[in-house]
C-alpha cells in the first residue's frame, strides 16, 4: 500500500501577499532536511504538502518514518497526517480504510469517519461518504460504536485532486514559521535547563539561531562544552543547523573578582556577556540577542537587573521565557528532549564566583562606576581571541 | 607534548613484559584451552602455568580468571550470597562500586547489609566491624587497599574478628590496589576469597582472577561451558591471562624496589612543597598513592590546571566521577573537596615529582584570589 504524509501548514496562510514567500521558504526547508534521510518527492497543493517515499539510487525505498520525523520537527507545519494513498472509487476507499485503520479499528470502542471533499467531481459529498462508510466498519468490527462527538480516534478520508487519502487522524506538528521568515538571533547558551528552551521558541517564530556559550577554563571543564553542544544538537533537530561560538571568558571573571565589589560580580560578569554576544551578533548578521532569562529566578533575573544588563544592548533582547515558571520551562525541556542533559552536574561559568549575596537592586551609576576600574575595551578584545566555532547539525 | 601520566591508580600503560607476551600467544598459542587437540592441549598448559604463578603469589587455593576487578567482586558476593534468600552482609563503607553496588542490590532483595566505616582509625575500625559481626554473618568484604587514598585496611585482624564470631561467614578482600602494590597475600591474611585486576598492574584491561581458598563453594554468576570448573563459563581468553601472569610475576619481583622509587617520588614532592601552601597529604598507606591539596581550589579546578600543563591525575576516583568518598572525609577532612589522588606506576620517576611540584607552586600564584578569601 503506498503511504503518503500530508502536512498542513499554520499561520503561514494568513500572512497576506507574503503567503508565496513563506510557502516558498518551508518547501525549501523540507526539501532540505529531507535529504538527509532519503529520497522524497515533495509537492504542493490546495495549503498541503505532500511527500512520497521514492525508491534511491540502489532501489531501496526511502523509509516513510524518517520523513516524518522530519515533518514532526518542521517549524510552520500545524499538523501531520500519515495517510494511504488510493484511487478515488469508494469501494477501494471503504476496502483500504478497514485494512490500514485495522489496528486502531480493533482496539477502539468508538469512532466516526470524517471526509472532506475538495474534488467536487467525486460522486458522493461528504456527508454520504460518512454515512456509507461508518455502516460498512461497523460491520466489519462489531466491537465498535459511533460517537460522533468524542470518539476514540477518527477515520478521515480526504478526496483531492489527484487521488483520495485515508488515515486515522493528524497530530500536531510543531507549528510556528519556517526558519529563516525572521532573521537571525544569537542565543547565549549555558547548559542550564532554560537556553536551550528560549532558543528553541524564537526558532519556532521563524529565527536562524548562532549560539554563543562561555566557558572558564580551568574552572570549567570540556564536559560543560560537550554538554552545551548535545543541547545544542537537540535544538538544532527543529531548528536547522545552528553556528556555536565558543569564547573564553575566564580572564574577564577574575579581573572582574580582583577589581569589582562582589555583590555585583554577577551583574558585571551579565554586561561582559552582552556586550560580546552583540557584537558578534553583529559580525554574523544576528538581529537580536536571545536568552533564557525568567523575571526573578534568580538574582541576576529582576528588572533592576535586567535593566542593567540592557543598558550595553543596542539591539534588541528577545526573553521568551521572560514570565514563564520552572515548571513550564522543565514541561518545554522534556518535549525538547533536553532536560536529561541539562541537569548533568558540570559546572558552568556562571557559577564560579558565584557572590554570597548579590544585589538585587542594582543603580546603573553604580555598576558603570565599579566597572571605570576594569579596561573593558582590552578585556573584550582579548576574549575575541579566544572565539572558536563549532557547527551543529542535527 | 609528552603528559606525565600519575593517575596509574585507575588504569595503568601496559608494560613490555604484557605487551610481548600477548604478542607471543596472540601468534603462536590461540587455540582453545578446550580443545583436544595439540593447540587446545598447548594453551590449556600455558593456562595451567598462568594460574600457578597466581597461586605462587596469592597462596594456595582455586584461580578463576575473569574479565576483571569487577567481575570478581560481583562474583564473590553473589557467589556467596545466592546460595541464601536473605542473610546478614558486611562490608566497609568505603569499597569500590563495584562490591558497594552489588550489595545495595542485594539490599532491596532483601539482604541485610551494614556498611562499616573507617572511622578515625584502624582501631575505631575494627571496633565497629566486630559489632557489627554477628554469628549468621553470611558475607564480609574488607578492600585491602582504598582505591581513592591508599589506606590499607587491616584485613587480617579483621578477618580474625570475622571467623570468630561468625565461623560461617565467607571474608573476602578486594586486592586490586594491592596485589603487586604492597606484601601481599590474602590465604596469609586468612581472607577467604580475594579479587585482582590486569590492567592496574601493567597488564592489560579486559582481565582478572578470583582467589579463592580450598574448601570455599561459589555459585556462578552466569551459566555455559565447563570451563574453569563451571564457575566461569566461557572460551579463556589466553593472551590476555598469559600477559597478566607474566606481569604479575615481574612485578611481584621488583616490588621492593619499586616501593623505594614511589618513596622516594613522594619525598620529592614533599620536599619541594614544603613552605608552599599545598598539602601534601602523605601516601597513606600504599607507597603507591598520594593526595595532595591547595585548599580553596576544587579538585576538579586543580586537576585541569595540571592537565593544561601536562600532568594527568585524578580528582577522586575516576570510577566514581570525583565525589568525596567516605574514606577520603575521614581521612582529610575538611580538605577532601580540594584533594587530588596522585598515583604512581612504573613509568614515574622522582623529576615526575619535580615537574609536578612546580606546576603546583604555578597553581597557587594562579589561584591566590581563592585561596586569600
Amino acid at each position: 500500500m503506498q503511504e503518503v504524509l500530508l502536512l498542513k501548514l499554520g499561520e503561514t496562510i494568513l500572512k497576506g501577499l507574503n503567503r508565496n514567500t513563506f510557502e516558498d521558504m518551508l518547501l525549501r526547508n523540507l526539501r532540505r532536511r529531507l535529504k538527509r534521510v532519503g529520497t522524497y518527492n515533495v509537492s504542493f497543493a490546495q495549503s498541503t504538502f505532500y511527500i512520497n517515499a521514492l525508491k534511491n539510487k540502489e532501489g531501496e525505498l526511502s523509509d516513510i518514518a524518517k520523513a516524518e520525523e522530519i515533518a514532526d520537527r518542521l517549524f510552520g507545519v500545524v499538523t501531520v497526517a500519515r495517510a494511504a494513498v488510493v484511487e478515488k472509487d469508494y469501494e477501494k476507499i471503504a476496502e483500504t480504510a478497514a485494512e490500514y485503520c485495522a489496528g486502531e479499528l480493533s482496539r477502539a470502542k468508538t469512532f466516526k469517519v470524517a471526509a472532506k471533499r475538495s474534488d467536487k467531481r467525486f460522486p458522493m459529498n461528504s456527508m454520504q461518504i460518512c454515512a456509507e462508510l461508518g455502516g460498512y466498519l461497523l460491520d466489519k468490527f462489531s466491537n465498535l460504536k459511533v460517537d460522533i462527538h468524542n470518539p476514540e480516534f477518527i477515520v478521515t478520508v480526504e478526496i483531492r485532486d489527484f487521488a483520495a487519502y485515508v488515515h486515522c487522524g493528524s497530530h500536531k506538528g510543531a507549528g510556528g514559521l519556517p526558519t529563516g521568515s525572521s532573521g537571525k538571533g544569537m542565543i547565549l547558551i549555558s547548559g542550564g535547563l532554560d537556553s536551550p528552551v528560549a532558543a528553541w521558541m524564537m526558532a519556532r517564530r521563524g529565527q536562524i539561531l548562532e549560539a554563543i556559550h562561555f566557558e572558564s577554563p580551568p574552572y570549567t571543564g570540556p564536559q560543560a562544552e560537550q554538554k552545551v553542544v548535545d543541547l545544542l544538537r537537540k535544538v538544532s533537530r527543529y531548528s536547522g543547523r545552528i553556528n556555536l561560538h565558543i569564547v573564553s571568558f575566564t580572564e574577564i571573571q577574575e579581573a572582574i573578582a580582583d577589581k569589582c565589589p562582589e555583590p555585583l560580580f554577577t551583574i558585571i560578569m551579565r554586561r561582559f556577556m552582552m556586550r560580546i554576544a552583540q557584537q558578534l551578533a553583529i559580525d554574523t548578521g544576528c538581529e537580536c540577542l536571545i536568552t533564557g532569562e525568567s523575571l526573578g529566578q534568580v538574582a541576576s533575573q529582576t528588572i533592576g537587573a535586567l535593566a542593567c544588563t540592557d543598558a550595553v544592548c543596542e539591539i534588541p533582547v528577545f526573553r521568551p521565557l521572560i514570565g514563564t515558571d520552572k515548571e513550564e520551562i522543565i514541561q518545554n525541556a522534556r518535549k525538547l528532549d533536553t532536560y536529561d542533559i541539562s541537569i548533568l552536574p558540570y559546572e558552568d561559568c556562571c557559577t564560579v564566583f558565584t557572590p554570597k549575596h548579590p544585589k538585587t537592586r542594582p543603580h546603573l551609576e553604580e555598576i558603570e562606576a565599579a566597572e571605570a576600574a576594569l579596561d573593558i575595551g582590552r578585556l573584550i578584545e582579548s576574549a575575541f581571541t579566544t572565539l572558536k566555532k563549532v557547527n551543529i547539525n542535527p | 607534548m609528552q603528559k606525565i601520566y600519575l593517575d596509574n591508580a585507575s588504569t595503568t600503560p601496559v608494560c613490555a613484559a604484557a605487551l610481548e607476551k600477548f604478542n607471543e600467544l596472540s601468534r603462536e598459542n590461540w587455540g582453545n584451552a578446550s580443545a583436544l587437540h595439540e593447540y587446545g592441549r598447548r594453551t590449556a598448559q600455558i593456562l595451567t602455568e598462568s594460574r600457578r604463578i597466581f597461586l605462587d603469589l596469592l597462596g594456595d587455593g582455586e584461580l578463576i580468571f575473569t574479565s576483571g576487578g569487577t567481575e570478581s567482586n560481583n562474583l564473590a558476593l553473589f557467589g556467596v550470597c545466592d546460595k541464601h534468600r536473605s542473610g546478614r552482609i558486611i562490608i566497609t563503607a568505603d569499597e569500590h562500586s563495584s562490591m558497594a553496588n552489588p550489595a545495595k542490590q542485594l539490599q532491596s532483595k532483601g539482604f541485610e547489609v551494614v556498611f562499616v566505616p573507617y572511622g578515625g582509625g584502624e582501631e575505631a575500625f575494627l571496633k565497629s566491624f566486630s559489632a557489627a559481626l554477628t554469628p549468621d554473618t553470611i558475607f564480609c568484604g574488607v578492600m585491602a587497599v582504598n582505591n581513592e587514598t591508599g589506606l590499607i585496611f587491616p584485613v587480617k585482624k579483621a578477618a580474625a574478628l570475622a571467623h570468630k564470631i561468625a565461623p560461617d561467614t565467607v571474608f573476602h578482600t578486594d586486592a586490586v590496589q594491592a596485589f603487586c602494590k604492597i606484601p601481599f597475600s590474602p590465604k596469609a591474611l586468612g581472607a577467604d576469597i580475594c579479587s585482582v585486576s590486569g590492567h592496574k598492574i601493567g597488564a592489560f584491561q579486559g582481565v582478572g582472577a578470583l582467589w579463592i581458598r580450598k574448601g570455599v563453594k561459589l555459585t556462578p554468576r552466569f551459566y555455559g561451558g565447563h570451563q574453569q570448573n563451571e564457575l566461569r563459563p566461557g572460551t579463556e581468553p589466553i593472551a590476555l591471562i598469559g600477559a597478566f601472569a607474566e606481569t604479575a610475576k615481574q612485578m611481584a619481583g621488583t616490588l621492593p624496589e619499586r616501593t623505594e622509587k614511589a618513596k622516594s617520588f613522594f619525598e620529592t614532592l614533599r620536599s619541594r612543597l614544603f613552605g608552599t601552601e599545598v598539602l601534601f597529604n602523605g601516601a597513606f598507606g600504599s607507597p603507591f598513592i598520594g593526595s595532595i591539596s591547595l585548599p580553596k581550589v576544587p579538585s576538579e579546578v586543580l586537576m585541569r590546571f595540571l592537565e593544561e600543563k601536562g600532568i594527568l591525575v585524578s580528582a577522586g576516583a575516576a570510577c566514581s566521577g570525583g565525589k568525596v568518598s567516605p574514606a577520603a572525609a575521614d581521612l582529610i577532612g575538611e580538605n577532601a573537596k580540594y584533594t587530588l589522588r596522585v598515583s604512581l606506576g612504573l613509568q614515574n620517576t622522582p623529576d615526575d615529582a619535580a615537574a609536578l611540584a612546580a606546576v603546583l607552586i604555578l597553581a597557587q600564584e594562579r589561584f591566590s584570589r581563592q585561596i586569600r578569601t
